[in-house]
């Protein structure tokens, strides 16, 4: 399936494939690929492939690279597509014909579907099928993918045996000309008998406040605070509940099963490795409820036409402002929703910079640190907190800026269309929700089960006689006391160490870590700071918290940036890149401390 | 109806000078071939009418109506576009 951008081609993708469908990666490149089923009255089983929008065949950015290799049979592990289903918008269609001149002097079969047949109707336009599909000498159908409407002829149009199309139905000079495109396409539409409708008045009128001057930033920041009230309101009680119901299958499971260490591997490490990848789902959803909402309604686009000036200052577009104000939450589903950005650079500027933002799993770190060592009066807490904060998004900033500077010089430019406005469509929405879980727990939850367990293993090995190590002896134990010397600069012991590696998987995990090695389960709230306290100077705990302000201590968000960039290369740089970045920074915030004496 | 220069080729207006709501009609792209290539891709086609519809806060990007679209670019693009009289 090709087309433009917003003609439609996902929601008719959805209508026509369901639930049956499968999201990979194309090899080498950071694109996603979707690809869908449909059974029809036949045998037959026709398999559907989603390409990225595209206008011309003349392809600047890597989606549209992607297509324009498959349509030419060029792409690695894809054979040549048996025939292309062209979605055009049928209220641009003399603008869109452009598109269909080259694709259908490919040679390959081609059925064309004018879409959003609703709307032409609706803003009084009209055009003939019939009489374009006479004159391009390819099936055309009028079709609705919102309503429905004609989708049934489609099918059958899918359904019969392709045929290729006539030769010469437009001329190279045509062809390679974009002025002469366009003039064809206008001059082929008219055949058709197309009339334009009328603008989209209710855009238009909308625009008027939502692009206002003053109006349009206050509407972006109402709706951003909206969305960050909500997010964690739904999915927080979602994720308790999700918890909750670990807990419950691990109390069963040890009332039935005998105590061993067997057994702790399955509850302990396996059971709440579950638990931990489940735990995103409720965010993941509920944010790509809210992007899917602010995308499908046509807000999207507004919202980063207001944000682009400031996101260009750092080397970013538009587009790249709810992705990474997502990151406030969590990196995870904020890496994710960088899909929607266009250009490769800027999607990799973006998802190398959301990790800095300071995610809800730093909370724990913080607030026990700043509960320890900060005084409580004056408000220095909630300053020591609101400064982090900002470290965060400087990291953020710096890492977008720091990237422009050294990538490759990719042409880019920001030309962005502002769709119609329109009423989003539950199902869709939920099918793209569905889909998003599906592919995070298919290519990110099992390797960060994986990790878990191992990392679980690692805290409780090597065995004697049948018992499990207590942590200050067991591997991980061991790998800490040998980071000490590499610690010690920084004003941290060996327990941080090891609190450093557990927090690999969750970063919250070192409150727990350090409490277990202090010996504090089950004490009362406040004794692991007077240990802490103790045991480690200011200057040691600023080093920490700077520490945990910029490293990559999360393996989840490095498997989400596997996934989105397609190789490991990345998100292993990134996590030596944020490291060091890390250390250095801490070494010189004690340091900082430490000379003045606080 | 405003009064303009003659549309010799450097006395042309850029898109950027257009006001709200004001029309008018493309004479050319100064920019690089790659990126006007990519222009007219979009619909920024000479002899097309455009009209400026709105700036986001700042001054860019700038929304215009084009072939029928609405259409976001930044500033800096906007005056590589030479636009003439709507006549």
């Amino acid at each position: 399936m090709a087309g433009p951008p917003n003609c439609g081609k996902s929601t008719l993708f959805n209508r026509l494939t369901g639930l049956r469908t499968k999201i990979g990666n194309y090899p080498g490149v950071t694109v996603e690929q979707k690809r869908g089923w449909l059974k029809l009255n036949s045998t037959a089983l026709i398999e559907l492939v989603d390409l990225p929008g595209i206008t011309s065949m003349n392809a600047r950015m890597e989606d549209e690279k992607v297509t324009v290799d498959v349509l030419h049979g060029r792409m690695n592990g894809m054979r040549r597509p048996d025939s292309v289903l062209l979605v055009l918008d049928a209220t641009a269609l003399d603008k869109h014909l452009a598109l269909a001149a080259p694709i259908i002097s490919l040679g390959m079969p081609v059925i064309v579907a004018l879409n959003f047949a609703d709307e032409l109707h609706d803003r009084g336009g009209t055009v003939e099928p019939e009489a374009l599909q006479a004159r391009l000498g390819v099936p055309v159908t009028l079709i609705s993918a919102r309503t429905g409407e004609g989708v049934s002829q489609l099918q059958g149009l899918l359904e019969a045996t392709p045929e290729a199309p006539p030769q010469r139905v437009v001329e190279l000079p045509v062809l390679n000309n974009i002025t002469n495109c366009r003039r064809w396409a206008a001059e082929t539409a008219e055949t058709a008998s197309f009339r334009r409708p009328s603008p989209p008045a209710w855009t238009r009128k909308l625009d008027s406040i939502v692009l206002h001057r003053i109006w349009g930033p206050l509407i972006l920041l109402a709706v951003i605070l909206a969305v960050f009230q909500l997010i964690p309101a739904i999915s927080q009680p979602a994720q308790q509940w999700i918890n909750d119901g670990v807990t419950a299958a691990a109390g069963a499971l040890s009332r039935l099963l005998p105590e061993s260490p067997a057994r702790a591997l399955l509850l302990e490490g396996i059971l709440s490795g579950v638990g931990a990848v489940l735990a995103f789902l409720p965010q993941i959803l509920v944010l790509f409820l809210f992007l899917g909402l602010l995308e499908d309604s046509g807000y999207m686009p507004r919202a980063a036409v207001i944000a682009d000036r400031t996101m260009a200052r750092f080397g970013l577009q538009g587009r790249s402002f709810i992705p990474l104000l997502s990151g406030y939450g969590c990196a995870i589903p904020a890496i994710m929703a960088t899909r929607s950005i266009a250009g490769k650079r800027d999607r990799l500027a973006t998802i190398l910079a959301i990790p800095f933002m300071t995610c809800s799993a730093r909370l724990p770190v913080y607030t026990l640190i700043i509960s320890a060592f900060v005084p409580a009066r004056a408000g220095f807490q909630t300053m020591a907190m609101i400064g982090l904060y900002l470290l965060g998004m400087a990291g953020a900033m710096g890492t977008a800026l720091l990237f422009r500077a050294t990538a490759k010089k990719e042409l880019s430019h920001f030309i962005m269309e502002m769709p119609p406005y329109r009423w989003p469509s539950p199902r869709f929405l939920a099918l793209q929700m569905l889909d998003r879980a599906r592919v995070f727990l298919k290519k990110a939850g099992t390797i960060i089960l994986s990790a878990c367990v191992i990392l679980w293993l690692l805290a409780k090995l090597p065995m004697h006689n049948g018992q499990f190590s207590p942590i200050e002896h067991s591997f991980a134990g061991m790998a800490g006391k040998a980071m000490a010397p590499l610690l010690a600069p920084l004003g941290l012991n060996w327990q941080v160490g090891v609190g450093l590696l557990t927090s690999l998987i969750a970063r919250e995990s070192i409150v727990s870590t350090l409490g277990t090695l202090y010996g504090m389960e089950g004490a009362a709230p406040g004794q692991l700071q007077n240990a802490l306290h103790h045991d480690i100077t200011t200057g040691g705990a600023v080093a920490l918290v700077i520490f945990f302000a910029f490293a990559l201590q999360c393996f989840s968000t490095m498997t989400v940036t596997r996934k989105e960039t397609g190789s490991w290369k990345y998100p292993i740089a990134q996590f030596f890149y944020m490291g060091t970045l890390a250390y250095f920074a801490a070494w010189g915030a004690k340091a900082i401390t430490d000379a003045a004496h606080l | 109806m405003t009064q303009h220069p003659s549309n010799t080729g450097s006395a042309l207006r850029p898109l950027s000078a257009l006001q709200t709501g004001e029309r008018a009609v493309i004479s050319c792209l100064d920019a690089p071939a790659e990126t006007s290539d990519w222009l007219m891709e979009a619909g920024f086609l000479p002899c097309a009418p455009i009209e400026f519809l709105y700036a986001a806060p700042g001054g860019s990007p700038r929304i215009y109506i084009v072939d029928g679209t609405e259409i976001a670019i930044r500033k800096e693009l906007a005056d590589t576009i030479r636009i003439g009289c709507l006549r």
